[in-house]
């Protein structure tokens, strides 16, 4: 049986070696050493934090935000066993096709694989996030009481799976301890990473508790996976031979960062006040035990306990534009999502019984909604992640981000949400009610706030004077140096990301494994 | 299968033919009434307005509208019920029924669907209006604005259907 290291209990100068090294222990990272589990290679899964949150350690997260206003950045990731998945929420949807191909209108699009490669990775994403089949279709989930928003043009219903949300430190720790050639190294930062004097093969890396104890790792590969900002940022303070950081030979790392704009700029009504929009204004477990929460919980506990039993899995639907409307209006993916208002007035009830199809509009209450827009972000080089000159306890140089969106951000938001009330209104479902803000002043993106999706600072590319790791997400030039997370997106679509950087992670343990063999 | 089953199964299917041709039954007589609903609050509007509204068509359009005073509201908020009630008045005729074959006896059902054509037109031509935000169609806005004029005209006779 493996064991978890405490890293506070390694001798100072100590040289630990083995195969295949895993730096980060959130949902990427475990999820390669689950699939490397009971191969023939030893692994190690080195993790900053220990099995829970601790201040000091998450203190090492912090830096500074330069662009737009954003959360935290220790708030926005964290640092423990099983990484950010402690605090996420557990939307889960797949890319379409159209966000892996080159699109002449969104400059450095396009991935150097497609949906198809992802596919059977997808798969196994699913499982690795307790979500039903993959099926994200929404003729699959409609029903007569949670019927379809069926739109004549330019949007279709997609569909989101929830998680439990997968805490993936609780739930994946006792197959971890199984796991005879894995093991999990707590409390063990990373504050260096020796390479050839080349730079072109990582020998090994320095791991140094908080109380200053150093001991060295050496492995044939190295996967970092310690999320979008900070496999940038470890990528940047390996500087010692490439001076502007490993990986960076054409300052690519840290650049394309990229978020999923979350803003609200338009309410609705629909012409049928009484049909249920459900499916895409609430998860369902909520309807099905009727708000019983506890109901739900015991529910889901003993589907744990007994793995026969299909997984219940919530849904919610929202409204995305398609392929053909992004092409013809030149604008990026985004998605509607449709959520409760108190923004009710008397205007808004007089349209909604005006358009209504009730026979006695006047009985109906009135019921609006905000629609709120998740849209893809343009990838953008002047969007970065850079080292700042403030220091953490480690003496490590803090992260500074500078977060950015550009006119094609901008143009998009407007679009969709123009394109959106036109669409309902053609098909006879509803009226839209733009905000003043989105009419008058769009730039200023009022009350618009990021998901703590961060992608693209890695970005991936075949030609290495555009991305910084390949399609096998190897960095360029370092043969045995490996990036996982969704630092790596070269676009983010609109859609939450683990999903997609779970499917990666399972790939790239595939790679791993056959490489590892193969040698 | 043995007697018993084979008595069970043919019982069990009875009784679920039964429920479903009930259910079947239930369901389209359930939607003729709707049907029907609709066509006779057309009526029932229509006969309303015609005791105080001389032009027949003008009725007719008027009519389409099941909630009046929400349509003259908005009406109101557009042009605060100043608009040319003729000029308005042709505009919706010309659009829902100024068919040559259009004797003037044309039911609820054709004039609603060509009003939900005009308003689909709209939409996919971009002939909307926004009114403090509100993304509506132009033939939508004329039959709020001609509400509005006939509301204001005869505000002491108007009252709900």
């Amino acid at each position: 049986m493996s064991a978890f290291l405490d890293a506070r209990g390694v001798e100072a100068g100590t040289l630990i070696t083995t195969d295949i090294c895993v730096i980060g222990a959130g949902a990427a990272g475990i999820t390669i050493a689950r699939d490397l589990a009971g191969s023939r290679n030893d692994v190690y899964v080195v993790e900053s934090g220990d099995l829970e949150l601790e201040a000091a350690t998450q203190e090492l997260a912090g830096g500074e935000n330069v662009g737009r206003d954003y959360a935290s950045l220790i708030t926005t990731r964290l640092r423990s066993f099983g990484g950010t998945t402690n605090h996420w929420a557990g939307w889960c949807a797949p890319l379409d096709a159209l966000d892996f191909e080159h699109r002449d209108w969104v400059p450095e699009s396009g991935w150097p694989i497609g949906l198809a490669d992802l596919l059977p990775y997808y798969e196994r994403a699913q499982r690795s996030n307790e979500l039903a089949a993959f099926e994200y279709g929404v003729d699959a989930w409609a029903s007569r009481e949670r019927p379809e928003i069926a739109l004549e043009e330019d949007f279709e219903s997609i569909v989101w799976q929830f998680s439990p949300p997968t805490r993936y430190g609780q739930v994946y720790r006792d197959e971890l301890e199984r796991a005879p050639n894995v093991h999990v190294l707590l409390n063990a930062n990373l504050t260096g990473i020796t390479t050839t004097d080349a730079a072109d093969h990582v020998e090994e890396v320095t791991l140094t508790t908080l109380a200053g104890t150093s001991f060295r790792l050496a492995a044939r590969y190295f996967v970092i996976a310690c999320g979008g900002i900070e496999n940038a940022r470890v990528l940047l303070l390996a500087n010692d031979v490439e001076r502007a950081g490993l990986g960076n030979r054409h300052d690519l790392v840290g650049r394309y960062f990229m978020e999923h704009p979350h803003v609200t700029t338009s309410t609705c009504v629909f012409v049928q006040p009484e049909q249920s929009v459900d499916l895409y204004a609430s998860r369902s477990p909520r309807r099905v035990f009727g708000g019983l929460g506890a109901v739900t919980r015991v529910v889901d506990r003993l589907r744990r306990e007994v793995s026969f039993l299909p997984p219940l899995v919530p849904v919610r639907a929202g409204l995305r534009v398609s392929g053909a409307a992004q092409r013809r209006d030149g604008i990026l993916n985004a998605v509607a999502v449709l959520g409760d208002t108190t923004a009710e007035d008397r205007l808004t009830a007089d349209v909604q019984q005006m358009i209504s199809v009730s026979m006695h509009p006047e009985r109906d209450p009135v019921r609006p909604y905000d629609v709120r827009l998740q849209l893809e972000q343009a990838p953008n080089p002047d969007s970065r992640v850079t080292l700042g000159d403030d220091r953490d306890a480690l003496g490590q140089r803090t992260t500074r981000l500078d977060w950015r969106l550009n006119e094609l951000d901008e143009r998009t938001m407007v679009q969709a949400t123009w394109s959106l009330g036109r669409a309902l209104g053609l098909s006879h479902q509803g009226r839209l009610r733009l905000k003043e803000w989105v009419m008058e002043h769009a730039g200023s993106w009022e009350g618009m706030y990021g998901g703590s999706h961060h992608m693209g600072t890695t970005r991936m590319s075949q030609d290495p004077t555009r991305g910084v790791v390949d399609s096998d997400c190897r960095v360029h030039g370092v043969g045995n140096l490996y990036v996982a997370g969704s630092s790596v997106f070269p676009t983010g679509g609109c859609v939450n990301p683990t999903l997609t950087l779970t499917a990666l992670a399972h790939r790239l343990a595939d790679h791993l494994r056959d490489r590892a063999s193969a040698a | 299968m043995n007697r018993r089953e084979f008595l069970a199964y043919c019982a069990a299917t009875g009784v679920g033919v039964t429920l479903a041709g009930a259910g079947w039954h239930y369901f389209i007589a359930a939607s003729n009434a709707v049907a029907m609903d609709d066509a006779a609050s057309y009526a029932e509007r229509l006969a309303h307005l015609q005791t105080f509204i001389d032009d027949p068509d003008e009725a007719r359009v008027l009519a389409l509208l099941p909630a009046y005073e929400s349509a003259a509201a908005i009406g109101e908020h557009v042009d605060g019920g100043a608009s040319d009630e003729a000029l308005v008045l042709r505009r919706l005729k010309g659009k829902l029924i100024a068919a040559p074959t259009d004797s003037g006896a044309d039911g609820y059902e054709a004039l609603r669907a060509r009003l939900d054509a005009h308003v689909r037109e709209d939409f996919t031509a971009d002939r909307v209006v926004l009114l403090d935000g509100w993304l509506l169609s132009e033939t939508s806005i004329d039959l709020c604005l001609l509400a509005a004029v006939v509301e204001a005209s005869t505000r002491s006779r108007w009252s709900r259907v």
